[in-house]
């Protein structure tokens, strides 16, 4: 996935969860404004890695979307060991 | 690649009562399996609804509606982005006619610098044949001069040919990976929006620039290594013509004695052991430098070449006692 659709993704997500946290009452329409500025504030994402370092600071601020972090961490991880059986395989073959 | 996300919020509060969590949703973008740090994130998540307020306000049903109604227009096209820039500014009291959509608001163009500037096999064979071309036409506009007659303009040739072929390699390959950039980011109209087009333009044009940089340090730091790869081994076989010439002295000052000790014998057999060891190695090795003479860039050529007529000098100056 390219960094552009990732980032939509993510984007999205986070609609996905402020739509449930205001159903809830977990989140009222002043913690939405601070949210949505917050995250635009990172934007644009220069590279991979800048993502992931912003959705961090993020979450540590709004602690509330910490799965979007762990989805990036576990995407990150994912990518690493792809990278290294690609690599693995160069060295066997 | 995929983004497992979980948004697990209970109903804590919303008919007033007890904290009772209603469900989870697990919206995973796309089907990856989700791990034990998604089931901290939903109860993470669960805990903040458990926690909430007994009372959900209007207004943040409301904002709530506006967001998924959003999200609906996003399935057709719309950008988040959009979204997240009107939730951003969303105003104190919400009017009646509010539209969550109502203004689209254009995605910032994101700079991907990319992570590295590996290239497939296929891409890589395309940047070959066009340096090589590009090195044909090269050639045909730069004559070379006669080596025997005036070798300091034939090694000026080389140095050039060898410095073209790097910036023929890094336009390619930077025009190349610049094709993923504008596939990822596409041209605005101009005639539409002059503006996105020039901050596009700008965009495109720092971004070629930062990548170029890239591509020609990555580019350099190959050819040096190439060229490194050249001199390590033309300095093993200087080091083994050297350990021949001891060999054969050695043999020659064996030989030489009135008369042989069994020691002289036994270091006279391995002595010439050992020469015909380094023979081979050192054929070995000059066949390798030469087969590499015959395909590498002028330069490294020139290198291998010069290389081994000086040793071949040194060799016959060393067999004749000229040195």
């Amino acid at each position: 996935m390219d960094l552009a659709n990732l980032v939509k993704n993510i984007e999205i997500e986070l609609l996905k969860l402020i739509v449930l946290l205001l159903k809830t009452g977990a989140m009222r329409v002043e913690e939405v404004r601070t949210v949505a500025k917050d995250f635009l504030s990172f934007l644009p994402f220069q590279n991979h890695q800048a993502l992931v370092s912003a959705l961090k600071v993020f979450t540590e601020k709004h602690n509330q979307f910490i799965s979007l972090y762990q989805g990036i961490v576990k995407i990150n991880e994912n990518k690493k060991i792809n990278e290294l059986i690609a690599k693995m395989r160069l060295f066997t073959k | 690649m995929v983004l497992p996300i979980i948004a697990a919020v209970g109903a804590a509060g919303i008919e007033g009562g007890s904290a009772v969590i209603a469900g989870g949703t697990v919206a995973a973008v796309g089907a990856e399996a989700v791990g034990a740090g998604a089931m901290e994130a939903v109860k993470a998540v669960e805990a903040v609804a458990v926690t909430a307020e007994k009372g959900v306000t209007g207004a943040a049903l409301r904002v709530a509606n506006f967001v998924e109604q959003g999200l609906e227009k996003v399935k057709q096209g719309a950008h988040p982005q959009g979204i997240l820039e009107k939730l951003s500014n969303i105003p104190e009291v919400i009017p009646e006619n509010f539209d969550i959509t109502a203004t689209v608001v254009k995605p910032e163009v994101t700079i991907p610098v990319p992570q590295n500037t590996e290239v497939t096999s296929e891409a890589q064979k395309f940047i070959d044949q066009k340096t090589e071309t590009s090195l044909a036409k090269w050639d045909e506009e730069h004559h070379v001069p006669d080596k025997n007659r005036d070798p300091e303009a034939y090694k000026q040739w080389c140095q050039d040919r060898w410095q073209a072929e790097q910036d023929f390699i890094v336009d390619t390959k930077t025009d190349l990976i610049m094709q993923d950039w504008d596939k990822q980011n596409p041209e605005p109209d101009k005639a539409a929006d002059s503006k996105g087009h020039e901050d596009w333009t700008k965009k495109r044009e720092e971004q070629k620039s930062k990548l170029k940089d890239e591509v020609k340090k990555e580019t350099k730091k190959q050819k040096e290594s190439e060229m490194a790869e050249v001199m390590e081994k033309i300095n093993r076989l200087k080091m083994l013509y050297q350990e021949r010439m001891d060999i054969i002295e050695g043999i020659k000052a064996v030989k030489g004695k009135p008369e042989k000790t069994e020691q002289d014998k036994i270091d006279l057999a391995k002595f010439q052991v050992r020469k015909s060891e380094l023979d081979t190695a050192i054929k070995i090795l000059e066949t390798d430098l030469k087969s590499r003479a015959g395909r590498a860039a002028p330069l490294v050529t020139l290198t291998i070449m010069t290389a081994l007529m000086s040793m071949m000098i040194y060799k016959i100056g060393q067999e004749q006692g000229t040195f």
